[in-house]
């Protein structure tokens, strides 16, 4: 019984994890001014986050260690160093994103200005990080993020032709008015916003900081097969609302409170006050998430002490990299940079980055010498292969797309 | 280790577990008996004896150790800032012994704990000068911190390695060109094989240089793809096969020599063995 | 890194940022494209705008959720609209230019008086406000209809 709840309880934190703002945002504006059309890189964003997910959990749970761990270990300390650099650019740009995303819905609760939660918002995830326990941190961000299931429902009040909006979605088609350049943009950003880098970190540090086992690879499997695409509907759902109400009167999504405002047309306030509970929820929560990978990064790389499940003092310099970017992420937010902007940036750059996280991890779960007899079947060889492609494209079409459609104008 | 006495060149290679240098035991996560993190294997300590054989004798980490294997300006960068800030007048890298070792797999595992292998002087640092003075730092029923090696016991011990002479360390010997019987380069030494020896240092047996593994490209990490035969997935497979195309293995007895000063390896014969010889 | 490939880096770099940087050559069709975007940006804050107005009259959004809302479309519009007016138009298009900056002052009132009536809780004030708003709205898309 005691086994069933446990499953249960990671799949839904699975589930009200997986949206952050990146999610949030892109989605919406996708939706909004693509309809359904680009659902499709959702799915294949989903399915590839989950066979990498379920490689770096496994890789966390048979040999104790985390992924960035072995970054350096298989590619050498000045590739690895390359690769550190880049990935932590790239999720201290997430968590900016994220600390500006939870300043933003505050600002939305209480009309209180954004940049005046900066700097408590960014001390709150910094007390978080210092002192709660991480199974808390991960359980009352991820049932909290399931508030956004909201979105669903406002879907189904809506009201709409399903069959229609089913074609849309599996017949891909670049709508009229966009040139293919922006569509192939939006693509790349959808991608990157769904299979985010800092995750695979996340996940396999988080492995080690439980303590995974391998009789613990079932119910990881659970959470990454189940509650991963389910987390993905969510996405979709986001994207469905938009299309539904701002895209008809031509409304393109460049605010946090225009992601919202299908939820209060379907549901009203009472909607909308779910819908902000759960943009606050899934921005803290990626806070955490993105503020910790950081430091695992760091000190995996160099071989520091890190992690929740010591004492504090035992891992201080792990503590002291995630103090310093909780400065620098609110000194960069208080130069009144739009964190929307942030956000899209970022999931453009998270695709940059996305073969120097995905790689390495598809090296070292083929090493028996870790993995023992658990090494990649050919299922997870396929599909990593053939995504370690798919990856290469969008990480290399990313910026000439970037600068062709000046940022998808 | 008595003084005087170099004791090293005397143990025969035995039959046992091998290692490569680069692939097992370089940046390696070093992990103490309660599963604490100590530090990675940055850098390795050999010493080459009057037989010419090249025995391991530690395990060196930090910016010390690290910045000579980043092979360039990063490095001295990183070197210069870890001299300015250490306490000590001629800082040297952290230093465990390999007697301190007692088992290599996904990890290195050191049979002694964190706090008394006094290589961790940068968290003792942060930890009193940062973390510590933010509130709530420690629980009330902490136990009381292991004391580290007094400044007095780490310089014996210091003293005592002294004693061995012709220290020197891995990233001198890797990446080394290797010249075969007539000048003709053959490669680059990209990894070095280890055997156990008859002597035993501490848990594990002492280790010496039995063969080299010798690569035409001067940079890229095999990723292990070049020791196991059938090692998924195929496409990364054929990929890193084909650019370390020329890469070989040769036995301790076809070196001549390791001219360190010059820096080149000089073997008796051209012709490399296949590499696909498991480790174990 | 070495030579030759600090210099290809090097080279990437300028050629990336150079590339970013460099304005559209002007003429009358980069000029229509112009408007025709100033004009979209407009109507995306003015049917925000009404939508919000919507959602107020029928009770369906928070009072400090408006406010936000259209005071973020008010700042929005008011910059799209500067922007437009600063750039210079080619020989032959300043009746296009009055014609589109006149447009986007008027969203710019619509807008604020959305934003005022709003804030004051003020359901007269809003009715105006959103039938102000349909107007534009509709000036809008007669004006995109006919750059397009």
């Amino acid at each position: 019984m005691k086994k069933y709840f446990a499953v249960a309880l990671g799949v839904l934190t699975a589930i009200g994890g997986f949206v952050d703002i990146g999610d949030l945002v892109t989605n919406a504006l996708v939706g909004a001014r693509f309809g359904l059309s680009l659902v499709w890189v959702v799915a294949v964003g989903v399915v590839g986050i989950c066979v990498f997910a379920e490689m770096s959990g496994r890789v966390a749970a048979v040999s104790g260690r985390a992924t960035f761990d072995l970054v350096r270990e298989r590619l050498g300390p000045r590739v690895g160093l390359a690769n550190l650099l880049a990935s932590m650019a790239v999720t201290l740009l997430t968590f900016v994103a994220e600390i500006g995303g939870v300043a933003l819905a505050l600002e939305l609760a209480s009309s209180v200005n954004e940049l005046l939660w900066v700097p408590l918002v960014a001390a709150a995830v910094w007390v978080v990080l210092w002192r709660a326990r991480f199974s808390l941190i991960e359980n009352v961000f991820g049932l909290m993020g399931l508030a956004l299931v909201v979105f669903a429902v406002a879907v189904w009040r809506l009201g709409p032709d399903y069959a229609a909006l089913w074609h849309e979605a599996t017949h891909p088609t670049k709508p009229a008015g966009e040139g293919l350049p922006t569509y192939a943009y939006y693509a790349v950003a959808l991608f990157g916003a769904a299979m985010t880098p800092y995750e695979v970190f996340f996940f396999s540090s988080g492995g080690v900081e439980e303590h995974w086992g391998t009789r613990d690879l079932a119910t990881m499997r659970a959470n990454v097969f189940v509650g991963f695409p389910l987390g993905g509907l969510l996405s979709v759902a986001i994207a469905a609302s938009t299309a539904l109400v701002l895209q008809p009167a031509g409304i393109e999504v460049d605010t946090l409170a225009q992601v919202g405002l299908p939820v209060a047309v379907a549901l009203g306030k009472l909607g909308l006050a779910v819908a902000l509970l759960g943009f606050f929820a899934a921005t803290y929560g990626a806070a955490c998430e993105t503020g910790l990978s950081v430091g695992y990064s760091i000190s995996q790389y160099f071989g520091w002490q890190w992690g929740k499940y010591v004492r504090p003092a035992q891992a201080s310099r792990f503590h002291a990299t995630l103090l310093l970017c909780s400065i620098v992420a609110a000194a960069l937010l208080l130069t009144t940079v739009d964190p929307i902007k942030v956000t899209e940036y970022s999931v453009v750059f998270s695709a940059v980055a996305l073969p120097l996280t995905y790689f390495p991890i598809l090296v070292v779960a083929n090493d028996p010498d870790y993995m023992g007899d658990r090494v990649n079947g050919r299922l997870a060889n396929g599909l990593g292969s053939l995504y370690l492609v798919i990856i290469l494209v969008a990480a290399v079409s990313a910026l000439p797309l970037m600068l062709v459609t000046k940022a998808g104008m | 280790m008595a003084a005087g006495k170099d004791p090293i060149a005397a143990s025969p290679v035995v039959a046992g577990r091998r290692y490569d240098a680069a692939l097992h035991l370089l940046d390696r996560q070093l992990v103490d008996p309660d599963g604490r993190l100590v530090a990675k294997v940055d850098d390795l300590e050999v010493v080459e004896g009057a037989d010419r054989r090249i025995t391991l004798t530690a395990v060196l980490t930090g910016p010390g150790a690290l910045g000579p294997r980043m092979h360039g300006r990063l490095g001295e960068w990183m070197v210069a800032v870890w001299s300015r800030l250490h306490p000590a007048e001629q800082p040297r890298p952290g230093r465990i012994p390999m007697g301190d070792l007692v088992r290599v797999d996904s990890a290195v595992h050191v049979g002694r704990r964190t706090a008394g292998l006094g290589v961790d002087g940068s968290e003792r640092w942060v930890r009193e000068h940062v973390v510590g003075r933010l509130p709530l730092a420690s629980d009330e029923d902490e136990p009381s911190e292991q004391h580290p090696p007094t400044m007095e016991a780490r310089q014996a011990r210091e003293r005592a390695d002294d004693d061995v002479a012709g220290r020197r360390r891995m990233v001198h010997l890797l990446g080394l060109p290797v010249l075969g019987p007539d000048g003709v380069r053959l490669g680059f030494l990209a990894d070095v094989r280890l055997a156990p020896t008859s002597g035993v240092e501490g848990v594990l047996p002492r280790l010496v240089v039995d063969g080299l593994v010798v690569d035409g490209r001067h940079v890229g990490s095999m990723l292990g793809y070049d020791r196991r035969a059938r090692q998924g997935p195929w496409l990364l497979r054929r990929i890193v096969r084909r650019i370390h195309r020329n890469a070989g293995y040769l036995p301790w007895d076809a070196v001549e020599t390791v001219d360190w000063d010059a820096g080149v390896v000089r073997v008796l014969r051209s012709d490399l063995d296949p590499l696909d010889v498991a480790t174990r | 890194m070495t030579g030759p490939g600090r210099r290809v880096a090097g080279l990437s770099v300028t050629a990336l940022l150079l590339a970013s940087c460099v304005t559209p050559a002007t003429g009358h069709d980069s000029y229509s494209d112009k408007a025709v975007t100033s004009v979209r940006a407009a109507t995306s804050e003015v049917q925000t705008a009404r939508l919000v107005l919507q959602l107020l009259s029928r009770h369906r959004i928070f009072t400090p959720y408006a406010d936000e809302t259209l005071t973020a479309n008010e700042e929005a519009v008011g910059s799209i609209a500067t922007t437009f007016r600063s750039v210079q138009p080619p020989r032959g298009d300043d009746e296009l230019r009055d014609a589109i900056a006149g447009l986007l002052s008027d969203a710019e009132d619509a807008v604020g008086h959305a934003r005022i009536a709003a804030r004051r809780s003020d359901p007269v004030g809003t009715g105006d406000a959103a039938e102000e708003l349909r107007g534009v709205a509709g000036d809008l898309a007669r004006a995109e209809e006919r750059l397009s």
